[in-house]
This record gives C-alpha cells, sequence and structure tokens, in this order.
C-alpha cells in the first residue's frame, strides 16, 4: 500500500498557524507530508488531501470540485465556539465543510459546537487531542486510506455499478471501497423507485464486472433478467421489499447471492420465497464507530435516547412507559427524543393512525406530571455522535425492525443498548440488553446506571465495534463482490460474545 | 342595517367576558379531571370526556384570543392604575408603551395560522402546537407575579407557591412566551445539570443555547425583563457566561452581586423548616463534593465529630431537609470557584434548625452580618471551623424563643417570597403585597391579609395574645402548608376551641362565608382532608412566649 501524500499548506509571514502536533502525528503515522508555503501547488493530482488552517485559501479550494473530498482544513483558532453561538455561521464555514474530507480541530467543544451548526460538519469533524494525537491521527489515515481485503493483489480494478434510488445504508460503505485503488465504482442512480433508465443500465451492465443492487426493487428485476452471462450479481433485500412482491418477478438464478442485514430476515426471505438457501446470506448494517467515539457529558447515565419515533410501530409510548418507572425511582432520567416527527413526513401525516399516535403520545406528556419535565423532542439531524454524548442508554422499543441501528450506534458512543424482544432482536444484539417487558427493561437501567453502567457499556462498545464498525462491514461487501459468502455461523450478528461476567475481551479504551 | 338599528344584533351581548371565560375554562377544567377518574370505572364516560374537553378547547383559544387582544391589556393597566393612583403617573407611560412596542413587534411577524395551543393543532395546519398545553399556563387572576422560568427542579418547587410559574420546556419555551405576559423571565444555570435544559450553556447542546437566545430575544421586544442567575461554577455553563450580556440582569450566588452579597433565591419554608426536629443523630451536616483536599485538612479540624454528606438540594430538596434536620450544625464554605459560601445552603440548614458555621474570609462575610449576624459563626478557616462546630455541638440545638425569631427573620428577609420581591423591584416589576410578610387579621377586619385569627372565644378581639405568637403560628403553617394553626394538641384544637388560639388561611374561611370556625366545623374540616397544624403548648399563658416548633 502506498503511503498517503499529504499536501501541508504553510503560507509564509502571518496567517493561522497550523498546530504543529496534528502535522507532526500525521509523519509519524505514516502519511507522506509535503509542505507546501504556496496555493498554487495545492491541487494536484498526486496530492491525496490537503491540510490548511487558512480560511481564504480553504475557501478558495472548495469552489474546485476537483478537490472536494480532499480537503482536510484544520480549524483551531480560526473561529470561537462563542463567535458561532453569538455571532453567526460565516459564510464560508458551510463552503468549506462540505468540500472538506474531514474538519480537524484540536478543541473538542467546538467540533460538537461546529456539527451542531454547519449539519456538513457531522461524521467528518475530527478532534484531535492535542495531548494524545497520534491514537486519533492513525485511525482517521486507517479510514481515509484503507487498505484492501478480499480484493488485495488484484491487477486491474474490479468494475462494480451500483444501483439503487437510496444509498443511505450503504453511504459510508460506498466511500470505504470508492478510496480502494483495486475497485472503480460507478452508480446507477435511479431517480424515482420503480422506474429507472434501462438505456443507462445496459450501458452499465456491458462495463461492469460486478453488478451490486442495493434493493430488491424493479432495479434488481431488471438486471436479473440482463445481466451478462459470467457475471456477478448481489442483491441486498431490506424489510421493506421483503413485503411486496418484487421478490416474485427476480430471476434467482442468475442471482449470486442476497443480502440481508439479520439472519432473522434472512430467514424470512427463504421463507416467503423459496430461494435456495445457500443464496441468502447476512451482512449487518454499520456504524460509524470511531465518529461515534466521543466522551460522554456529565450525567450522561441518566439520559435515556430514542432514535426514531416515525412511524407509530416504533412505540415510543413504551419507552414512556419505561420512563415513569424510572422517574418514580430517580427523578434525574430524562428521554431524549432525536427524530423527525410524524407531520414532517406528509405520506405518514396522512394516515390517520398515524396522527392520532401521536396526539395520544403528545397529551399523555402534558397531562403526566412524571413525563411533563422529563421528555425532550430534539431536532432531528446528522449530528448523532454529538447528541449521543448525553445518552447513556439508547432504547429500542419497536414492535418489528429488521435491524434498528440506534443500539448499535449508542453502543459505539459508550451507552448500553436496552431493547423489548421484537421478532429477531436476539440475532443482532446479545440477549443481555434485551428485556421481557418495560418492568424488567426499567429495572435493568436503574440498577444499571447505579452501578455497573461503566463497565457494562466498555464491553457494548467492543461489541459493536467489532460486529458493526464501517471497516467490518465494508469488507464483507467487499468479499461478496467477488466470492459467495458461506450461510453457516450467521445465527448472530455479533461477532464478539459477552462473557457470563458481562465483560468481553480485549475491552477498548473508553473516554 | 336600517337607519335606525332595527335588526341589528348585538354582537357583544353574546360575546362573553374573559372573566367569564376564566370562570368557564376553570370549571370546564375541574369537569374534565373529574370525568378522568370516572373513565375508568364506568362505560360511557368517554364520548362526554371528549366533549367536554372540546369545550375546554374552545373555552381556552377564547380565552387566551381576548387576554392577547390590546383592550384587555389596557383595560387591566387601567384598573391597576385605579388600585394604585398614586403610583400610576409612573407605571401607565410605562406600561402603555411596552404594550406598544409588543403589537408592533407582533404586527411585523408573518401571521400564523394556528393561535391556540388546544385547537385541534392539526386542523389548524401547525401540528408542532402538540406540544403546548397553553390551559396550564393561563393567568386566571394575576395576584401574583407571573414568572416564566428554564429552572432547576428544587428552584422551581420552592418558587411555584409564591408565583404563577410557566415552567418553560425546550419544546413549548417559545409557545408559551409567545402566549404569557410574564412579569420576568428567569433562567437558573443549575437547571443545566440535569432534566430537560441538561447541558444548557456547555455546549453540548447547542440547540438549547439558541433556544434560549431566540427566548431572549423574544422577552427583549416584548419588554418582558430577563434574569440570569449563576448559581453553578462558570465551568459548567461557559455558554451562559458569554450569552449573559444579552440579559437585563445577571445575579451570581458565588460572588456579590446585589445587596452586597452573593444572589440567593431565598430559602423554601415549605422544604425547609424545622417543624417535626428530631434528635440530632448527626453532628455536622457538610455538602457533598468537597474537594479532597480541602477534605484531607478538615477531617483533622473536626475529628471526632460525626458527619453527614448532604444530598443534592435539586434532586429531592425533601432528603436534604431531612439531613439537615439530623444534624446539630452545619458547615458552610466556598467551592472551588466561589469567593463566598451558597447562600441558599446556609439558609436552608438555618431554616431546619441547624446551627451554620460559615468558612468566609472576612471581608467576604459582609452578607452574613446583617439580620443572619447572630445566627452564623463566620470563621476565617478550616481551623477555627473545627473549634466552632465542636462548641456548636456542645451548645446543641437553637433554644425555642430564639428558634422562633430566626424564623421570623428567615419568613421576612430571606425567604423565596421575600427574595423574589426584591429580584421584581431589581428588574422594575415590584411591589406585589402577596409577597409581603404574613399578616394576621381579626376575624372581621377589611383587607387583604392571608391569615385570619381567633382568639378563645369566637369573634374576641385577637390583640389581647401577642402578635408575634400569631406570626409564629401563620409561618408555622406555612411551612408546613397547613390551613389552620392553633396552640394545643391536634385533638384540642379539632373538638374545642376554649383556651385555643387559631389562625386560619382566609382562603380555607372564605370557603365557608360568614361561618366562624368551631369545634363542629373543625372537625369537618379535619374529615375533609383540611391540613391543620398545632404548636405544642409549654406556658400556655396569653401575652407571653409560648409553644415549641
Amino acid at each position: 500500500v502506498t503511503a498517503p501524500l499529504i499536501a501541508v499548506h504553510r503560507p509564509v509571514g502571518d496567517g493561522p498557524a497550523l498546530p504543529d502536533i496534528v502535522i507532526d502525528a500525521l509523519a509519524r503515522c505514516g502519511a507522506v507530508v509535503r509542505n507546501e508555503p504556496g496555493e498554487d501547488r495545492l491541487a494536484r493530482g498526486d496530492v491525496d488531501a490537503v491540510v490548511s488552517a487558512d480560511v481564504a485559501v480553504l475557501d478558495r479550494l472548495a469552489m474546485d470540485e476537483q478537490m472536494h473530498g480532499r480537503l482536510w482544513p484544520v480549524l483551531s483558532g480560526t473561529i470561537s465556539v462563542e463567535d458561532l453561538l453569538l455571532g453567526g455561521i460565516p459564510a464560508w464555514l458551510p463552503r468549506v465543510v462540505e468540500a472538506a474530507r474531514y474538519v480537524l480541530t484540536t478543541d473538542s467543544v467546538l467540533r460538537g459546537v461546529l456539527e451542531q451548526s454547519v449539519p456538513a460538519a457531522a461524521r467528518r469533524t475530527v478532534h484531535v487531542d492535542p495531548d494524545l494525537p497520534d491514537p486519533v491521527i492513525a485511525r482517521l489515515l486507517e479510514r481515509a486510506f484503507p487498505a484492501p481485503t478480499a480484493l488485495g493483489g488484484r491487477d486491474a480494478p474490479l468494475r462494480v455499478v451500483v444501483a439503487g434510488h437510496d444509498f443511505k445504508f450503504l453511504t459510508a460503505v460506498l466511500r470505504h471501497l470508492g478510496a480502494l485503488p483495486q475497485i472503480e465504482i460507478r452508480m446507477d442512480h435511479v431517480a424515482v423507485f420503480a422506474r429507472h433508465d434501462e438505456e443507462a443500465s445496459r450501458h452499465l451492465v456491458q462495463w461492469a464486472d460486478v453488478v451490486f443492487c442495493e434493493w430488491c426493487s424493479p432495479v434488481a428485476i431488471w438486471y436479473s433478467r440482463n445481466k451478462r452471462p459470467g457475471q456477478r450479481l448481489v442483491v441486498r433485500l431490506h424489510r421493506m421489499e421483503l413485503y411486496n412482491d418484487w421478490t416474485e418477478h427476480v430471476d434467482i438464478d442468475n442471482v449470486n447471492q442476497v443480502v440481508c442485514v439479520s439472519p432473522h430476515y434472512a430467514r424470512l426471505t427463504l421463507a416467503k420465497t423459496g430461494w435456495p438457501a445457500d443464496k441468502v446470506v447476512c451482512i449487518p448494517n454499520y456504524v460509524d464507530a470511531f465518529d461515534l467515539d466521543r466522551p460522554k457529558l456529565p450525567g450522561a447515565r441518566f439520559g435515556i435516547g430514542f432514535i426514531g419515533i416515525v412511524p407509530a410501530r416504533k412505540r415510543l409510548d413504551l419507552a414512556f412507559d419505561v420512563l415513569e418507572r424510572l422517574r418514580r425511582r430517580d427523578p434525574r432520567y430524562t428521554l431524549f427524543v432525536k427524530s423527525k416527527m410524524p407531520w414532517d413526513y406528509p405520506w405518514n401525516w396522512r394516515r390517520k393512525q398515524e396522527r392520532d399516535s401521536i396526539r395520544a403520545l403528545l397529551g399523555r406528556v402534558q397531562a403526566t406530571p412524571v413525563l411533563r419535565e422529563a421528555v425532550v423532542f430534539d431536532k432531528h439531524g446528522p449530528d448523532v455522535s454529538a447528541w449521543l454524548r448525553k445518552i447513556g442508554f439508547v432504547l429500542s422499543t419497536s414492535d418489528d425492525e429488521s435491524f434498528h441501528v440506534g443500539p448499535a450506534e449508542g453502543m459505539c458512543s459508550g451507552a448500553l443498548p436496552s431493547l423489548l424482544p421484537w421478532p429477531g432482536s436476539e440475532t443482532i444484539y446479545d440477549r443481555r440488553w434485551i428485556h421481557d417487558d418495560v418492568d424488567a427493561m426499567a429495572d435493568d437501567i436503574h440498577s444499571t446506571a447505579g452501578g455497573s453502567w461503566e463497565s457494562l457499556r466498555r464491553a457494548a462498545k467492543r461489541q459493536a465495534e467489532a460486529s458493526f464498525d464501517i471497516p467490518v462491514v465494508a469488507a464483507l461487501i467487499e468479499r461478496v463482490l467477488v466470492e459467495d459468502l458461506p450461510v453457516q455461523g450467521h445465527e448472530i450478528c455479533l461477532s464478539v460474545p459477552l462473557r457470563p461476567d458481562g465483560s468481553v475481551t480485549p475491552e477498548p479504551g473508553l473516554r | 342595517v336600517n337607519g335606525t338599528g332595527e335588526g341589528v344584533t348585538d354582537q357583544t351581548a353574546a360575546v362573553p367576558t374573559s372573566e367569564e371565560l376564566v370562570a368557564e375554562v376553570q370549571r370546564l377544567r375541574a369537569e374534565v379531571h373529574r370525568l378522568q377518574a370516572l373513565l375508568a370505572e364506568r362505560e360511557g364516560t368517554a364520548q362526554r370526556l371528549a366533549q367536554t374537553e372540546a369545550e375546554l378547547a374552545k373555552a381556552t383559544a377564547d380565552l387566551a384570543k381576548a387576554r392577547a387582544s390590546s383592550a384587555y391589556e389596557l383595560g387591566q393597566i387601567m384598573v391597576k392604575a385605579a388600585k394604585r393612583p398614586t403610583r400610576a403617573p409612573v407605571f401607565v407611560p410605562r406600561e402603555l408603551a411596552r404594550l406598544w412596542s409588543a403589537r408592533r413587534t407582533a404586527a411585523s411577524r408573518p401571521a400564523r395560522t394556528g393561535t391556540a395551543a388546544v385547537v385541534s393543532p392539526d386542523e389548524t395546519g401547525d401540528p408542532t402546537l402538540l406540544h403546548v398545553d397553553l390551559s396550564a399556563h393561563l393567568v386566571a387572576a394575576h395576584d401574583r407575579p407571573v414568572v416564566a422560568g428554564v429552572l432547576a427542579r428544587g428552584t422551581a418547587g420552592a418558587l411555584e407557591p409564591a408565583t404563577h410559574l410557566s415552567l418553560l420546556r425546550p419544546n413549548d419555551a417559545l409557545r408559551i412566551m409567545e402566549r404569557i405576559r410574564p412579569d420576568v423571565l428567569l433562567v437558573e444555570s443549575a437547571a443545566a445539570r440535569w432534566g430537560p435544559w441538561v447541558h444548557l450553556g456547555s455546549y453540548g447542546a447547542l440547540e438549547r443555547d439558541r433556544l434560549l437566545l431566540a427566548l431572549l430575544d423574544h422577552a427583549r421586544a416584548a419588554a418582558v425583563p430577563s434574569v440570569l442567575w449563576l448559581d453553578t461554577p462558570d465551568g459548567e455553563n461557559p455558554g451562559l457566561v458569554a450569552m449573559s450580556g444579552r440579559f437585563d440582569l445577571v445575579l451570581r450566588t458565588d460572588r456579590a452581586t446585589v445587596d452586597g452579597g452573593p444572589w440567593s433565591a431565598g430559602v423554601s419554608l415549605r422544604d425547609f423548616h424545622p417543624v417535626g426536629l428530631a434528635n440530632a443523630e448527626h453532628d455536622v451536616a457538610l455538602a457533598a463534593g468537597v474537594a479532597p483536599a480541602t477534605m484531607a485538612g478538615l477531617a483533622a479540624a473536626i475529628e471526632p465529630l460525626r458527619v453527614l454528606e448532604t444530598p443534592d438540594a435539586q434532586v429531592r430538596p425533601e432528603r436534604l431537609a431531612r439531613a439537615y434536620r439530623s444534624a446539630t450544625a452545619h458547615l458552610a464554605m466556598p467551592t472551588a470557584d466561589a469567593v463566598t459560601s451558597n447562600p441558599d445552603e446556609v439558609l436552608r440548614a438555618l431554616a431546619c434548625g441547624a446551627r451554620v458555621v460559615a468558612v468566609e474570609p472576612s471581608e467576604r462575610a459582609s452578607w452574613l452580618e446583617k439580620d443572619l449576624a447572630a445566627y452564623v459563626n463566620v470563621v476565617g478557616d478550616h481551623q477555627a471551623a473545627g473549634a466552632a462546630l465542636r462548641a456548636a455541638v456542645r451548645d446543641g440545638r437553637r433554644d425555642d424563643a430564639s428558634a422562633r425569631e430566626l424564623l421570623r427573620t428567615l419568613r421576612d428577609h430571606r425567604s423565596v417570597q421575600a427574595r423574589l420581591a426584591t429580584l421584581l423591584d431589581l428588574v422594575g416589576r415590584g411591589p406585589y403585597t402577596a409577597l409581603a410578610q404574613p399578616r394576621v387579621e381579626p376575624p372581621d377586619a377589611p383587607g387583604d391579609a392571608p391569615w385570619v385569627a381567633f382568639v378563645d372565644e369566637p369573634g374576641q378581639a385577637m390583640l389581647a395574645v401577642d402578635p408575634g405568637l400569631l406570626r409564629d403560628l401563620a409561618i408555622t403553617a406555612e411551612c408546613v402548608d397547613a390551613e389552620v394553626a392553633g396552640v394545643g394538641s391536634i385533638t384540642e384544637v379539632t373538638t374545642t376551641l376554649a383556651d385555643g388560639v387559631l389562625v386560619v388561611r382566609r382562603a380555607a374561611l372564605d370557603a365557608h362565608p360568614g361561618v366562624v370556625p368551631d369545634r363542629v366545623l373543625l372537625t369537618e374540616w379535619a374529615r375533609g382532608g383540611r391540613r391543620m397544624v398545632t404548636l405544642a403548648v409549654t406556658t400556655p399563658t396569653q401575652g407571653q412566649e409560648v409553644g415549641a416548633l
């Protein structure tokens, strides 16, 4: 693997100083650092990343589309948290952040404020601890310039078409794969869910070695009927597709493997479709453990988190039941809901059942003194990692889920998951975190918050990082692009079981 | 419409007045509560409940609309002017200017589709109103200060009895502020420690900080004074400190801000009082979280006294009160970032009957020297504190006379009511007579004193009794939230009034107009759940010191 070349912009004379600790750490962690006093050589094609603290230069580079994804602004000392709060957001900031691959800062408070001020800053802002920069920089370089796994040793890049209407469950994996020189990706982005530009697909199918359909939708049906002989076709199947008739029209003989997000849904898929058992495998959804790894705020163990309340089958009412039980024991427990509201989705708001549900829920908050001061609806947004800093437990009380990524995100953030036994939950999460009912859930949260919360969250974090982190999931996707995954050994997604004493080996560091 | 006016409907006659709407709202709300209780038992009430709730929603919306009208507010100003003719030339122009300013601001805003909180919000096109229960914030009579607050739980509990308190929550704060007209917007930094405003000003929840800025903008536009009370170390809430310039008044607990001393919200005698004081189980109560280095230096000085660490005042005030009551003395000292001891901590301990030793450099102890000089032993260092605490433990609890005198002092100058009155004066919204010290009047005396006294025989002049005793009774009743206070055993009070002294809350008496409490009525009250308290008699002589709390 070639070491990445990082151009460090150090202008001569006065100007915002780049923190030496960042630059030195980059060099120590294996990057080739090239100092560039002027702007003209920064945009050269051989440069993998440009590090600069000069806002004017960054703003100019952000205008150049060739630089998008290669800018690594360092925003320490150039802007203050007080300015962002009281003075507003400077015009250049969103432009620079949107063009950046990573935004570096040595100020942990500024990191959170940036993410809560500029939506694009979420998931790309990195805090480099001035006292211990190397671990973060090393992890950052591994993410930005990943090493191949299954694709290692290829002479020519693998040509992959990724087709679908929505890639929200694949974004980070695509970025990870796209950074590998051993793969070339072209997107067949379908504008409307059930229709696509067949002519474009015809050209792409001629070009590709592998076609990866992100949804088992009409696009996948088309590829299953039009792929070239010998060409590999992989289809992902989510909860939504299982409950319509698209699966009936897929030519399964032409599909190499179907990927479900949990063993439970793999079993449901087999039961519904009758497809050959060796074609249906499981790869879990991913979470960004690097981004989620942040210190908890004081009192986080009393913060109960609930991510996503739409539709009503997410059962926020059960979370209220749990909260009522907790508040009777300690008034510090607070439920924070991070979600769009039901009225934010027009398709959802047209349903009377959904309207009645949220009206009843909010009415219950008003009418129940123990809930009135205990429930907060936070704005929906990409700043989940910053939001999770105040959360000690993430609830999952749904009637039904295919995966529910919220608890996994919580685990990576250092919170504990707490689930009710929705079908298949035990195939994704450890049974330690699954409770029979709201009483048991409340009992466990309260006893854990007052005792083993610190030690248990280490174990939970280790479990989630080892099973759901981007590199782990990307490696499985990388593998399924070139070979069939084995079906055996997928009773549960977790690769690190919990010991009887509630620990795992090795335990990760916690902040 | 013809020229004679025939055929013209009198529109105004059909529109209920705001007072009628208030009464209607109260009636309907009571009806809703009653029906809610019956719902579980009786089939068929669900439909009636829904209908009543709909009526309540409509009446509430009408009331909100009426109260939000300029005509209504103008009327309120004129009524106030008529009541206080001497002050009218001062406040009427100010109020009119405020009204004009608020109206102009409101007019410049885009019109909203929904104007009332409880009228089927999804039908108005603004479902975010589902977060708001406006009816809980309506003020029927402006007889107490209206406070909109971002407050810690304990503070809210302490303020509630003395105010119309609109406790703002992140999801309804702006909506509520748009619809009520508080005397003051009070923001307390301790609200950021836990609860819905947790991490406010810490930059950990910027959403809250931006919301607070929006609230302050609204308050300024509506001419509502805003007060920031910093009662936590600055390091916890740097964002609040950064925002402090946006407030009209900033108060601090850790150093002098007003009156030459640190700000205190005052002690809530309902939460912290000596009633029910038991034998001391501990020698010294000490706030938890003392720095280890301080504790190490202190340990030797206070050895071998029995020390109790006290819990967080905001989590369970009753537990803190029990802790203070269980200790003979309390040691107060500045925390790491503070210049002075926490005044609220000192007041709470005093109110619960503990002797207080405060470690304060002499030049900073002026706030303790006024009315509290006789009750707080100010020392300069830990060594001196050890000696002072040992002496306090040796002396034991205060005698009855001293305890009652202290309680009077606290009620008059250091209670929540007293401090609230000061706060409102500071922001130009005082004075409020309802916040004054408890006054007791003969039963047939006119006026608005909250307490009525009866002595021996119904109707006997109360002047024969020590006025201090009557005040003690009223204060004791306040401490335990009682409506009736007397001297003697509770059996005596409820069975006979002979040789007794009785103080009755006027509101309780007003529920039975024209009736003088006698033993029958008292027994009926007791059975009906009225709250009563008595002072134990030690020297039952009129005009002399009697009783122990």
